[in-house]
C-alpha cells in the first residue's frame, strides 16, 4: 500500500525538524474537502427544501428552481453575466492586446506606461466602481463638467437609463482588466522567436498581417490563459455591482451572486438563495471546459 | 524552546485574552445602530446598563438584514449573543418558533408591564404567545415631509390626497424647484408605493393587504391605480436620483432644493444633523390621504434563549435597563421615536414628533408599518416589481398590477 509506505519515506528523508510535508498536505485536503466540498453538497441538498431564514430538512423537490427561472429579477441577472462576459472579456482582450503590440514596438518609458495600465489592477473593485459612478453620474460627472464647459448638449447618463447601465460595467471591468491582459500578452510576445520576425521582415509582410495572422495565432496559449483570468473576474464581479450601480436602476444591472447573496442575507429565503447558488456553480464549472480543452490539446 | 512551544505559548496567551475575566453580569448585544443618531442613542441604552453594574459587549454590524444573519449564525454556531435588536415580524416569529428567543413571561408579569406598556406594543414584543424582546422605541412611516421655505414660494399648502399632490407637484415644478425627492433605490421607489397605496385604499385596504394577506384586496383595482400614479410621479424627480440614498436624498430638502420627500421619521436626525428646526425649517404631514391612519416600525431588543446562568441574569439586567423610564425617554429624544412605554412624560416635543405620540394614544388607527406585516421574501419580490416597474416605463400599471397579485396567492 503506497498510503503507509508515504509517512515512514518522509520520516527518514526529513530532517530533525520534525517537520511533515504530507501531515500538511493532509490537513489542507480535509479542510478542502469539508469545508469546501462539504458546504457544496449542503447547499446543493438545501436547494431541494423548503428553508427560509433557518435551514429545513424538508424535501420539496425542485420548486425552488422552477421559482428561480419564472423570477424575472434572475432571468435580468444571467443576461446580465453574459453580457458583462462577452462584451468584458472580449473589450479587455481587444485593449490589452492592442496595449501589448504599441509597447512591444520599443517605445520609449516603457515601464512607465506599463505601471500606468497596469495600476487599475491594483485598486479594490469597490474603489473601481465608487470612481466610475462618481464619473458616469449625471449630475457630478463627467456630464456636468462638459456642460460646464459650454457643451451644454452633450449627454452621458449611462447609470440613469436601465437599459444602458450594464455597459457601464462593463466599461469598468474593461478599465480594470485592461491592464492585465496587457501584460501577459506582452511577455507572450517578447518570448516569440526573433527568427520569426526575421522571417517577416524578410517576406516584407506588413506589420498589420503579421500579429494578426503569425504571431497572435502563436500565442493561442497565452489568450486562452488570459481568458480564464477574465472569466472569474466577471463571475466574481459582485463588489464591482455593488459599488458602481448596487444593482440598479431597478434591477437592471444585477447579476447572479448578487441575487443570491440579497436572497440568503436579506430576503432570509435559503432555499432560493441556494438553488441560484447552485445554478452559479453550473456557471463556475463551464469556466473549466476552456481550461480542459487547453490541457487536452497540451498532451496532444 | 523549540518552535513548537513558542507557538503554544502564544495559542494559550490568545485564548487566555479571548476568555478574558468572568464578569458576573456581561450582555453581548448585536445590534446595527451606526450612524450618528443610532450609535448615540445605543450608547445611552449602553452607559444606562455600565451604570447598573453591568458589562456591555457591542458586536455592532452594519445594517439590520447583516445583524440578523450574525445573529442567526452564531445561534447556529454555539454562541448566541444575549440580545439582538431587530423588528417584529416574520423573521423574529421563525427564530421564536425555533426555540431561539427566551420567554419573558415571568419578568412580565412580575413587573406588571401590561400596565405600562401600551397592547399595541406590548403585541410587538410578543411573538408565538411568548414575550420575546422590550421595547426601545416607535417609529412613524407614513411621513410626508416638505421644505417650508419652498412651500411658501410656490405658494401650496400640503396636499392630502393623491390628485391634490399632482397638482401641488406641478406648482412647485412650475417655481423651479424639484417637486420630489427620491434616491432610486429600490426600496425607496417601495416606501412611496406603500404610502400611495394606503392612501387610495383607506384604513381598511391597508389592514386587508398588507396585514392580512388577502388576495383579493391584491388583486383589487386600487393596486393598477396605485401603480399609475407612481407613474405619474416620475415627472416631479431630479437627474441625479439614481441609487442616490435616502439621507443623500433629505439633503435636497435640507438645503431647499427639492420640496417633498416620503420617509419614516428616522429622517429628523438628518433635519437635526443640519441644524434645521421642524415646524420652522421644514413641516411634516402623514402623507396624502393616509391621515386615519398611523403605520409603526417598532425597534425592540430580542432577548435569546441561553443556558449560562451568568448570562440570563446579565439579560435581566439588561431588561431592566431598556425598561428603565429615564432611559426610554432619553433614547426616543435621541432618535427621534416614540417612547415604548406610556407612563413616561414626554415633554417638548416637536410638532411632528407630537403628532406621532397623539396617534398613538388614540387618534387615529394604529399599524405595523409594511416591512413588518409582510415577510422579508414577500416584501423582497414587492420591492423587485416597483423597482422594476419604475425603470421600465413600458411597464404597463395593469401588468404590474397582475404581478403584484402574483405576488399574494
Amino acid at each position: 500500500m503506497t498510503r503507509s509506505k508515504a509517512p515512514a519515506r518522509g520520516l527518514s528523508d526529513m530532517p530533525e525538524s520534525g517537520f511533515r510535508p504530507d501531515l500538511v498536505a493532509i490537513g489542507f485536503f480535509l479542510v478542502v474537502a469539508l469545508v469546501f466540498y462539504g458546504s457544496l453538497l449542503w447547499t446543493g441538498y438545501l436547494s431541494l427544501t423548503n428553508s427560509r431564514l433557518i435551514p429545513s430538512y424538508e424535501i420539496v423537490g425542485f420548486d425552488q428552481f422552477a421559482r428561480l427561472v419564472a423570477t424575472p429579477r434572475w432571468r435580468t441577472a444571467c443576461v446580465n453575466l453574459v453580457i458583462l462576459g462577452a462584451f468584458g472579456i472580449a473589450g479587455s482582450l481587444a485593449l490589452g492586446t492592442l496595449l501589448a503590440i504599441l509597447l512591444d514596438r520599443d517605445v520609449r518609458a516603457e515601464g512607465l506606461l506599463r505601471s500606468i495600465f497596469l495600476h487599475p489592477l491594483a485598486l479594490s473593485l469597490v474603489i473601481t466602481g465608487l470612481a466610475w459612478r462618481w464619473l458616469l453620474d449625471p449630475v457630478t460627472g463627467i456630464q456636468s463638467v462638459l456642460r460646464g464647459l459650454g457643451w451644454s448638449s452633450f449627454h452621458l447618463d449611462w447609470l440613469a437609463d436601465p437599459d444602458t447601465a450594464i455597459y457601464a460595467l462593463v466599461v469598468a471591468s474593461i478599465w480594470r482588466s485592461s491592464g492585465l491582459v496587457m501584460i501577459i500578452m506582452l511577455a507572450g510576445l517578447r518570448g516569440v522567436d526573433t527568427d520569426i520576425w526575421k522571417a517577416i521582415r524578410l517576406e516584407g509582410i506588413p506589420l498589420w498581417r503579421a500579429y494578426a495572422q503569425i504571431v497572435l495565432p502563436s500565442l493561442k496559449l497565452t489568450i486562452a490563459s488570459c481568458i480564464i483570468l477574465l472569466m472569474a473576474d466577471v463571475v466574481r464581479s459582485y463588489d464591482l455591482v455593488i459599488a458602481l450601480t448596487k444593482g440598479g436602476p431597478g434591477f437592471s444591472t444585477d447579476l447572479p451572486a448578487k441575487f443570491a447573496v440579497d436572497h440568503f442575507f436579506g430576503r432570509a429565503n435559503i432555499g432560493l438563495a441556494s438553488a441560484a447558488s447552485v445554478v452559479i456553480l453550473g456557471f463556475v464549472a463551464s469556466l473549466l471546459v476552456p481550461y480542459l480543452l487547453i490541457q487536452r490539446k497540451g498532451r496532444a | 524552546m523549540t518552535r513548537a512551544s513558542v507557538f503554544g505559548g502564544f495559542l494559550a496567551a490568545g485564548l487566555g485574552a479571548l476568555a478574558g475575566p468572568a464578569s458576573a453580569q456581561s450582555v453581548d448585544v448585536v445590534h446595527y445602530w451606526t450612524s450618528k443618531s443610532e450609535s448615540r442613542t445605543i450608547n445611552i441604552l449602553a452607559d444606562a446598563y455600565k451604570a447598573k453594574g453591568g458589562r456591555w459587549i457591542d458586536s455592532a454590524v452594519a445594517n439590520f438584514d447583516e445583524a440578523v444573519a450574525v445573529a442567526n449564525s452564531r445561534i447556529a454556531g454555539g454562541t448566541p449573543p444575549s440580545a439582538i435588536l431587530m423588528n417584529p415580524g416574520s423573521t423574529l416569529d421563525e427564530m421564536t418558533e425555533a426555540g431561539y428567543m427566551r420567554d419573558l413571561g415571568d419578568i412580565a408579569e412580575r413587573e406588571g408591564w401590561s400596565k405600562v406598556v401600551p397592547p399595541f406594543v406590548l403585541e410587538k414584543m410578543t411573538s408565538n404567545d411568548q414575550i420575546v424582546a422590550v421595547p426601545l422605541g416607535l417609529h412613524g412611516a407614513n411621513w410626508l415631509w416638505y421644505s417650508k421655505k419652498i412651500f411658501e414660494e410656490a405658494k401650496v399648502a400640503p396636499p392630502r390626497t393623491w390628485p391634490e399632490f399632482l397638482e401641488v407637484a406641478d406648482k412647485i415644478k412650475a417655481a423651479g424647484y424639484v417637486p420630489l425627492a427620491v434616491g432610486g433605490e429600490n426600496w425607496q421607489i417601495n416606501y412611496i408605493m406603500s404610502s400611495i397605496l394606503s392612501g387610495l385604499g383607506g384604513p381598511d385596504f391597508y389592514q386587508k393587504l398588507y396585514v392580512e394577506h388577502d388576495p383579493a384586496a391584491a388583486a383589487s383595482p386600487v393596486v393598477a391605480e396605485g401603480f399609475e400614479t407612481l407613474r405619474k410621479l416620475q415627472a416631479y424627480v431630479d437627474e441625479g436620483s439614481v441609487g442616490r440614498s435616502w439621507n443623500e436624498t433629505t439633503g435636497l430638502l435640507v438645503t431647499d432644493r427639492a420640496a417633498m420627500q416620503f420617509i419614516g421619521d428616522y429622517v429628523k436626525g438628518e433635519f437635526s444633523a443640519a441644524g434645521k428646526v421642524a415646524g420652522t425649517d421644514y413641516g411634516c404631514v402623514l402623507a396624502p390621504g393616509t391621515e386615519g391612519m398611523y403605520q409603526v416600525y417598532t425597534d425592540l431588543m430580542t432577548i435569546t434563549a441561553v443556558d449560562d446562568p451568568d448570562v440570563v441574569k446579565g439579560q435581566d439586567l439588561l431588561v431592566a435597563a431598556v425598561l428603565d423610564p429615564t432611559v426610554e425617554v432619553d433614547m426616543s429624544r435621541s432618535k427621534g421615536s416614540t417612547p415604548g412605554r406610556s407612563d413616561v412624560v414626554s415633554e417638548g416635543l416637536d410638532p411632528c414628533a407630537r403628532l406621532g405620540s397623539e396617534s398613538l394614544a388614540g387618534a387615529r388607527k394604529v399599524f405595523s408599518g409594511p416591512y413588518e406585516t409582510l415577510s422579508s421574501d414577500q416584501m423582497g419580490q414587492v420591492t423587485d416589481l416597483v423597482g422594476q416597474f419604475w425603470t421600465d416605463r413600458s411597464m404597463t400599471a395593469e401588468d404590474a398590477a397582475t404581478r403584484f397579485a402574483a405576488i399574494f396567492p
